[in-house]
């Protein structure tokens, strides 16, 4: 099979920095792909090679089966949503989103009903004429989208584009996001650090660490089968724990306790609230430590509270271990 | 309540207390302006309707004149020349001057620094002393001569001095850096992820230039410009020690007219037009520069 795009064991170092290590991606036609990983793992690196604006110093890109890997990036049909959104300051919204058309000298009547379709595509009908700095973030946001996708690239990179943003903005725009990617039909190559937006948002996911890829796979398999601790860690925060050699990933909200229940006598160390949950951290008689998680903000656990903690069998994955 | 009402009249005199340390520091500067900027001009402006006196001086008689004689054929034509020469002076700078600039703001930040270095150096000492170093280089049997003739190049002397040539080389020669630092200045700002935007939206180098960068640095250069255009209307050392008495400004009138003319009235009157001329043109530059990034600086 084809794949529409196709990393082959992109290498880059940055002086003494290996920034990427043999990165290796396969993306369908049409795909909403994540990269996720904290930052400093290579991600935008990645997806700057994609887009042409760096070179990798070894490996190859192919868009369609086409080597495009040494194409300036004005020769790619690959456009970005830029982390600062890089919207140019001495246009107005609509020379922002045609700017793509007019340097494809595309017919003036042509390129304005382009704009007003997609000012209403991204909700923000009326604005064409609207100075960029008179406009709030979030509409910034829409607006480096619309132009980016004014041209119809078949790639769409986009650099943590939601990172500005508040909570709730950031919600909306998740919806926004895939709403559009469905519409246009464009395949999406996203970067994020937050492992619910990615899940949320993808129909696959490339864990990154350390200029590698840990692991892709769909939400479910990264969430329910990571392959290694750092994914189990980084993705929803599994507990880590070895036992006899091996290592097991187990989340926390598989994580039972109380006077009755099966496993090991451990010590409450401590309680927090977040994200609707209650988190409680205990120490097991072998000096491991252990997160449950449940909803509400009730528990029988204070800290200093000895008690019963185990997890089901088949709650416990194993992992390859890489030290995280 | 007691302490409460005591805790809001320490904040009102604390208040009070800013308000006046912030006039006590501005007096000083608004006293400065006043004597040294303020006065000295109204009383130019004085002077250019008084009437001049026999020796030197003037007397308290209110005219017209010393406006009047400015539209004599000789004066007007000064006008005239200033202007030519400061537009040409201000074309060469910046054909020259942007693009130095802008390579410079793209060179690594140790080499930033060392041209900088070498644009400051002239600096250090007068303007004056530096025009006569080129009259050393420029003049009959000087050192570009001797070099030429050295050479075998030429066999005879050239007359490089006392020409328009010449004083517009001089004039580019001052002015060349204020150009180049103000784009500089301009570039330095720019946003290069806009440049990536741009080609990554199907713009090529070149393109990316005229429509982002270009534009984006407009204000750097029109600040160039009029850094360059005004003083070059009132430069008259240059004109008279790489012109001769060829080359008559606007500057040089003044000059004449306050030294050997010993005519102050009508050297406070051409002084007057010059600063309008030159206010009209800084006022202009407000109208049409593209963004509000440089505006303080005028």
């Amino acid at each position: 099979m084809e794949y529409h795009l196709r990393l082959a064991g992109l290498h880059k170092r940055f002086g003494n920095t290996e920034v990427l290590r043999g990165v290796s991606l396969q993306v369908a036609k049409g795909e909403f792909i994540t990269l996720l990983g904290a930052s400093g793992c290579g991600k935008t690196t990645t997806i700057r090679l994609i887009a042409g604006l760096d070179l990798p110093d070894n490996g190859s890109i192919f868009l369609n089966g086409e080597d495009i890997t040494d194409l300036p990036p004005e020769k790619r049909n690959v456009n970005t949503v830029f982390q600062n959104y890089a919207l140019f300051p001495h246009m107005n919204v609509a020379d922002n989103i045609s700017y793509g058309l007019r340097i494809r000298k595309v017919p003036k009547a042509q390129r304005d009903a382009r704009v007003e379709e997609l000012l209403s595509l991204v909700q923000l009908e009326g604005s064409g004429h609207k100075k960029v700095s008179a406009l709030s973030g979030g509409q910034k946001q829409r607006v480096a989208i619309a132009r980016a996708v004014a041209a119809s690239p078949e790639v769409l990179l986009l650099d943590e584009p939601l990172g500005a943003l508040d909570l709730k903005l950031r919600r909306e725009m998740q919806l926004e996001l895939k709403r559009l990617q469905k519409t246009l039909g464009i395949t999406f190559i996203y970067i994020t650090h937050d492992q619910e937006e990615a899940i949320n948002m993808s129909d696959r996911i490339a864990v990154m660490h350390d200029g590698l890829f840990e692991q892709i796979g769909t939400p479910d398999e990264i969430y329910y089968k990571p392959r290694t601790s750092y994914v189990a860690n980084f993705v929803g925060s599994a507990n880590v724990i070895r036992r006899n050699g091996k290592t097991y990933a187990v989340r926390a909200e598989n994580v039972i306790f109380g006077d009755l229940c099966p496993g090991e006598r451990a010590q409450v160390i401590e309680k927090s609230f977040a994200g609707g949950q209650l988190r409680i951290l205990f120490k097991l008689p072998d000096g491991q430590m252990v997160t449950a998680s449940r909803f509400g903000l009730n528990s029988a656990a204070e800290p200093g509270d000895e008690m019963q903690v185990g997890w089901k069998a088949e709650d416990a994955v194993e992992v390859l271990d890489n030290g995280v | 309540m007691a302490s409460e009402d005591r805790k809001r009249a320490k904040k009102e005199t604390g208040r009070k207390g800013r308000r006046e340390s912030r006039i006590a520091f501005l007096l000083p500067i608004y006293a400065f302006t006043v004597v040294f900027i303020f006065l000295p001009l109204l009383y130019m402006v004085y002077l250019s309707f008084m009437t001049r006196a026999q020796v030197w001086g003037f007397v308290s008689t209110p005219t017209l004149d010393n406006y009047r004689r400015i539209l004599e054929p000789v004066y007007a034509n000064s006008f005239r020349v200033s202007l030519r020469l400061a537009l040409l002076t201000t074309v060469i700078n910046t054909l020259i001057g942007y693009p130095y600039g802008y390579f410079m703001a793209k060179l690594s930040d140790r080499g930033k620094k060392v041209m900088m270095f070498l644009i400051m150096i002239p600096f250090w000492t007068s303007g004056l002393v530096r025009i006569n170093g080129w009259i050393i280089v420029f003049r009959s049997n000087g050192v570009l001569d001797s070099l030429l003739m050295g050479l075998g190049i030429t066999n005879a002397p050239l007359k490089w001095l006392y020409s328009y040539p010449m004083v517009v080389f001089g004039m580019v020669y001052a002015l060349l850096p204020f150009m180049i630092l103000a784009v500089y200045s301009s570039v330095e700002k720019m946003d290069w992820t806009l440049i990536e935007a741009s080609r990554d939206l199907g713009a090529g180098k070149w393109r990316s230039f005229v429509r982002v960068t270009f534009p984006l640095t407009v204000p750097g250069l029109l600040s160039g410009v009029i850094l360059t255009f005004v003083p070059s209307m009132g430069l008259f050392f240059i004109a008279e020690l790489l012109g001769g008495n060829k080359i008559v400004l606007v500057g040089n009138v003044i000059q004449q007219q306050l030294t050997k003319g010993r005519n102050l009235p009508f050297a406070a009157a051409l002084s007057v037009v010059l600063m309008v001329m030159t206010s009209l043109l800084i006022a202009l530059y407000r109208r049409i520069a593209p963004t509000k990034q440089l505006e303080g600086l005028f």
